[in-house]
C-alpha cells in the first residue's frame, strides 16, 4: 500500500506539497499519516461531540465509541457474543478451505472437472451470498448453523477459483524446464504446479477473509439471536449506537487481523514472494 | 486468472472463452452433469422419499414455483421496487466514485491525504452499518438506496483511483506532445485509459449494492425481492424460496454479464489479465 | 523418407553425427482460428560431437520450434530426429536446455534451482552432488548468492543460474534458446565470452539459437541460417575463424567482415519478407 501511495505518475502539476510528500522518507511518510489520523479523530470529535453538527446517535464521536466499548466489556455482553461469532467464522472458514483446496487442485489437474465445476462455481460466486441466507435459516435453524453456512459459502469460491486459476496459469516455460530436466508426472506436480499455485492460494484466502466476514455479519444481522451481528441490532434498537460502532470496530479489527495473519503465513510459507532488491 | 489490484486482494478474472472445436463437447458434459444432479435430486425426494419434501422440494416443484412467480404481478412489483433502488443507488455511486477516484488518483496530495482513509473504509465490512441506516432513514426506499450507495461506492473509487494512477506516464506525455491539455487530456487520454478499471469497480460495486438492497429488505420494510424471499422461507414455502434464490442468481449473473459486455464494448483493447502486474 | 529406428549408415570415414535431423516438419493447430500453421518444413541437419552450431534467423521463423523438437518437448509432424543414433521420444538426461526467459523456479534459491536437474533425475544420493552443485555455481560466478531467490537477481545473474543448472546435469548436448536475448547489451557481451570459454573447456556439443549476427559468428563453428514462411534452413556456413575469438580480435578480420556482410544481406531479405507477410 505504501508503495502504491508513493508511486504513480504525477498527473497533476507537480506542486510543492506533492513534491515534498514524494520526497519524504518512509518514516516521514508514516509520521505524516499518523498526524492525519489524529487530526481526523479530533475533527470528528469536534464536529459531533462538541459542536453537535451531526446527531451523535447516527455517528457517535470517538470518545463515545470508546465508552461504548468499555460498557460492552464491563457489562459482560461482549465476550459470549464475540466468541460465538469467531467460532462460527472459524468453523465456516476451515470448512470452506478444506473443501475448496482439493477441488481447486482437481480442477487444475483435470480438464473435464474444470469445465464442469468451473461454470457452476462462477455462477454461485457471482451471486452475493446473502441470497442464500433465508434458505440457510430455514434449513439450519436459528443457532450458529446458518452463520457457519454463509461464512463457508462466501469463503469457498474465492479460494477454489484462485487455486484452479493458479494451477492453470503455471508458467509454461517452467513446466518445460521441469520436463527437460526429467521430472516425472508426480514430480512435476510437487515441484512445479503446487509451488506456483501457492501465491494464488493465499490471494484466495485473503479475499475469502473479507467475504467471510461480510457473510458472517449478514447472517447474524438477519436472523441470529446471538453473535456480534445480533449485538449490533440490539444496540441500535435501544439507541446505544456507540456500542454498535464499538462492535463494528471489533469486527473490522478481526477482519483486518485475519487478512494480516494470512499474509504473515504466506511470508513464512512462500518467502520467495517477498519483494527483494532488484 | 488472477491479478493483483488496488484493492490489495487479487481479483480472479473469469478466463476468456477460447473458441475451440471441442468446446461443444464440454458444454454437453456440463449439461449432462447438471441433468444427472437434478435427476438424483428428484429421485431422492419424490420417488425414494429420502428427504422430506417440505424440507427440500424436488426440482419439478421448484420449476412449478418459478413458473408461477413469472406470472405473479406481486413478484414483478417487488422486482421493480428492488431494481429501482439498486439502480438509483448504483448510479449515484458511479458518479461519485468515478469523480472522487479520478480526483484522488490525479492529485498526489489528495492521494496521500485521503487515500489511506478510503482504504480503511473500503476494507471495513460496511454491511454492519445496515441497522443504523434503517434507524436513521426509516423503513422506506431511502435507507436502502443509501445502503446500496455506501456499499457500492468504495470499490468504484478505489479501482478508478488505481486506473488513474497506473495510466502510463508515457501516455500522458504522448498526449501532451500532441498538444492535448487540461480537460481534453482528461477526456481523451485519462478517462478512456481509466474506464476499464472503473468498470471492474462497478462490477464489484453492483454485487455489493445488491447485498445492501437485499439486507435492507431483510431488516425492515415490506417491499422487494429480498422481502419476498425472506417471507417465503419464513413460511417454509421452500419451493418458492428456492425459486426466488434462482431468480437472484439469474439477476446477479446477468448484471455481471452486462457489465463485462459493456467493458468489452467500450474498451475492446483492454485485456483483463493486464489490470496490474503479475502476482 | 524412412521410418526405421536404426541409425543411418554413412560412409565409414566420418564419425556418425551426434544429432541427426532428417526432413523435419512441424505444424501447429492454432486453437483460436482453427487453422494449421507450418512452423518449420523440410529441415535436414547433422551436428557432430563437440561442435558449436549457431542457429540464426528472424524472430518467428521457427528456431524455438526446431530446438524444442531436438529437446523432445515438441513432437515432429513428419521426419526424424536422432540423438546418438536413437530417435528422440521425449526429453532426456543427455540434453539440457537454457531458456530465453531463464525458466527458473521462483520459489527455489539459487542453490536449489541449480540442483533441480539432479533432483529430478534422483541423483541426489551419496555425497558428491553438493560439491558438484557448488562447483557449477562458482563456475558461472555466482558464489555467495547460493541462498538468493531469482527475483533478487538481475537478468544476467538469473541466466547464469540457468547455465549452472544446465551444466550440473552433465548433458552431452546443450540447447540454448536465445540465452542472452533478454539481458542488457553490456552483460550480453561479457556473458557471450564466458559461455565461449566454458564450452571450449567442457567440450560440449551446442545448439545455440540467436538473432544476433555477431553472436552467431563469434560463437559458432557453423552457422545455420533460417528463413521464414515456412521456417526452413536457408544455408549453412562454416565460420572458419580462429579461437579464442573476441569482438576486438575479429573486428578487422576480413573473414569476419565478409561473413557479417553476407549474413546481413541474407537476413535483411528475410526480415522484410517476414514483415510484409505479417
Ligand atoms: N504452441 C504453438 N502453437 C501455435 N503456434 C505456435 C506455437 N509455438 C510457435 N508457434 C508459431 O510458430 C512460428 C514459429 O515460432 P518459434 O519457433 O517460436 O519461432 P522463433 O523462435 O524463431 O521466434 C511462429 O509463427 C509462432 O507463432
Ligand atoms: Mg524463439
Amino acid at each position: 500500500m505504501s508503495t502504491f501511495l508513493a508511486s504513480g505518475p504525477n498527473l497533476g502539476r507537480s506542486g510543492g506539497v506533492g513534491a515534498w510528500l514524494a520526497g519524504l522518507s518512509p518514516a516521514g511518510k508514516a509520521g505524516v499519516l499518523a498526524v492525519e489520523v489524529v487530526v481526523m479523530l479530533v475533527v470528528w470529535q469536534l464536529v459531533v461531540g462538541v459542536f453537535g453538527w451531526i446527531n451523535p446517535v447516527f455517528l457517535p464521536p470517538p470518545t463515545a465509541i470508546w465508552q461504548g466499548f468499555v460498557e460492552l466489556v464491563s457489562s459482560g455482553v461482549l465476550w459470549p457474543n464475540l466468541l460465538i461469532s469467531l467460532q462460527a467464522w472459524l468453523i465456516g472458514f476451515v470448512v470452506a478451505a478444506v473443501i475448496a483446496i482439493p477441488v481447486g487442485l482437481l480442477m487444475g489437474t483435470s480438464l473435464p472437472v474444470d469445465r464442469v465445476v468451473g461454470p457452476i462455481a462462477w455462477t454461485i460466486y457471482a451471486t452475493p451470498s446473502i441470497a442464500y441466507q433465508p434458505l440457510a435459516k430455514a434449513w439450519f435453524g436459528f443457532g450458529i448453523g446458518p452463520v457457519v453456512f454463509l461464512v463457508a459459502i462466501s469463503a469457498l469460491f474465492p479460494i477454489l477459483l484462485n487455486v484452479a486459476a493458479g494451477m492453470r496459469t503455471t508458467n509454461p516455460s517452467i513446466i518445460r524446464a521441469g520436463r527437460v530436466y526429467g521430472a516425472s508426472r508426480t514430480q512435476l506436480y510437487r515441484s512445479v504446479y503446487l509451488p506456483s499455485t501457492v501465491p494464488f492460494l493465499f490471494a484466495g484466502l485473503r479475499q475469502a477473509v473479507v467475504l467471510a466476514t461480510i457473510g458472517m455479519v449478514v447472517a447474524e444481522l438477519s436472523g441470529s439471536a446471538i453473535g456480534m451481528g445480533a449485538l449490533i441490532i440490539k444496540s441500535v434498537n435501544t439507541y446505544q449506537t456507540d456500542q454498535a460502532f464499538a462492535a463494528i470496530a471489533i469486527i473490522v479489527a478481526w477482519s483486518v487481523g485475519m487478512a494480516q495473519l494470512v499474509t504473515l503465513v504466506e511470508r513464512w510459507v512462500a518467502p520467495w514472494t517477498r519483494t527483494g532488491r532488484r | 486468472m488472477s491479478v493483483t489490484s488496488a484493492t490489495g486482494t487479487m481479483r480472479i478474472v473469469r478466463p476468456r472463452r477460447v473458441v475451440r472445436r471441442d468446446e461443444a463437447k464440454w458444454t454437453w458434459l456440463l449439461i449432462g452433469v447438471i441433468a444427472v444432479i437434478l435427476l438424483v435430486w428428484e429421485a431422492a425426494v419424490s420417488w425414494l422419499h429420502l428427504v422430506p419434501e417440505a424440507f427440500l422440494p424436488p426440482p419439478t416443484a421448484v420449476a412449478a414455483s418459478f413458473a408461477q412467480l413469472m406470472v405473479d404481478p406481486e413478484f414483478w412489483s417487488a422486482f421493480a421496487y428492488s431494481l429501482s433502488n439498486v439502480v438509483i443507488g448504483l448510479v449515484l455511486a458511479v458518479v461519485v466514485g468515478v469523480v472522487v477516484g479520478l480526483a484522488v488518483g490525479w492529485s498526489p496530495v489528495l492521494r496521500f491525504t485521503v487515500a489511506p482513509f478510503l482504504w480503511l473504509l473500503y476494507s471495513t465490512p460496511k454491511v454492519a452499518l445496515a441497522p443504523l441506516f434503517i434507524l436513521g432513514l426509516g423503513l422506506g426506499s431511502e435507507s436502502k438506496i443509501a445502503l446500496v450507495f455506501l456499499l457500492a461506492v468504495f470499490p468504484i473509487i478505489l479501482n478508478t483511483m488505481e486506473g488513474a494512477v497506473t495510466v502510463s506516464p508515457s501516455l500522458v506525455n504522448a498526449g501532451r506532445v500532441y498538444g492535448v491539455n487540461g480537460l481534453a487530456l482528461g477526456w481523451k487520454v485519462i478517462f478512456p485509459a481509466t474506464l476499464p478499471y472503473s468498470l471492474s469497480g462497478i462490477q464489484r460495486g453492483a454485487a455489493l449494492g445488491f447485498t445492501g438492497e437485499v439486507l435492507g429488505e431483510f431488516l425492515g420494510g415490506t417491499g422487494g425481492l429480498g422481502h419476498l424471499l425472506e417471507y417465503a422461507a419464513y413460511q417454509f414455502e421452500m419451493a418458492e424460496a428456492i425459486a426466488m434464490v434462482i431468480v437472484m442468481v439469474i439477476i446477479a449473473n446477468l448484471t455481471l454479464l452486462l457489465i463485462s459486455t459493456l467493458r468489452r464494448r467500450l474498451a475492446p483493447w483492454y485485456d483483463d489479465r493486464k489490470i496490474a502486474g503479475a502476482p | 523418407m524412412t521410418t526405421t529406428t536404426e541409425p543411418r549408415h554413412h560412409e565409414a570415414s566420418p564419425p556418425a553425427p551426434l544429432i541427426s535431423v532428417r526432413d523435419l516438419s512441424v505444424t501447429y493447430d492454432v486453437a483460436r482460428t482453427g487453422k494449421r500453421l507450418i512452423a518449420i518444413e523440410g529441415v535436414d541437419l547433422d551436428v557432430h560431437e563437440g561442435e558449436f552450431v549457431t542457429v540464426l534467423g528472424p524472430s518467428g521463423c521457427g528456431k524455438t520450434t526446431f530446438m524444442n523438437v531436438v529437446a523432445g518437448l515438441v513432437k515432429p509432424t513428419t521426419g526424424t530426429v536422432l540423438v546418438d543414433g536413437s530417435p528422440v521420444t521425449g526429453p532426456g538426461p543427455d540434453r539440457a536446455v537454457v531458456f530465453q526467459d531463464y525458466a527458473l523456479l521462483p520459489w527455489r534459491t539459487v542453490f536449489d534451482n541449480v540442483k533441480f536437474g539432479l533432483e529430478m533425475q534422483k541423483a541426489l544420493k551419496g555425497e558428491g552432488w553438493r560439491d558438484r552443485v557448488q562447483e557449477a555455481i562458482e563456475m558461472v560466478g555466482l558464489a555467495g548468492f547460493e541462498s538468493s531467490y531469482p527475483r533478487e537477481l538481475s537478468g544476467g545473474m538469473q541466466q547464469r543460474v540457468g547455465l549452472a543448472r544446465a551444466f550440473v546435469a552433465e548433458p552431452r548436448i546443450l540447447l540454448m534458446d536465445e540465452p542472452l536475448g533478454a539481458v542488457d547489451a553490456l552483460t550480453r557481451e561479457v556473458m557471450r565470452d564466458e559461455i565461449d570459454k566454458l564450452i571450449q573447456k567442457t567440450g560440449k556439443t551446442v545448439l545455440f539459437i540467436t538473432h544476433s549476427i555477431e553472436e552467431a559468428i563469434l560463437l559458432g563453428d557453423r552457422i545455420v541460417v533460417f528463413k521464414s514462411h515456412p521456417g526452413a534452413i536457408k544455408e549453412v556456413i562454416e565460420t572458419g575463424l580462429e579461437r579464442p575469438r573476441s569482438e576486438r580480435s575479429v573486428q578487422h578480420d576480413p573473414r569476419f567482415l565478409e561473413l557479417r556482410d553476407h549474413l546481413w544481406e541474407a537476413l535483411q531479405g528475410e526480415a522484410t519478407a517476414a514483415a510484409v507477410s505479417k
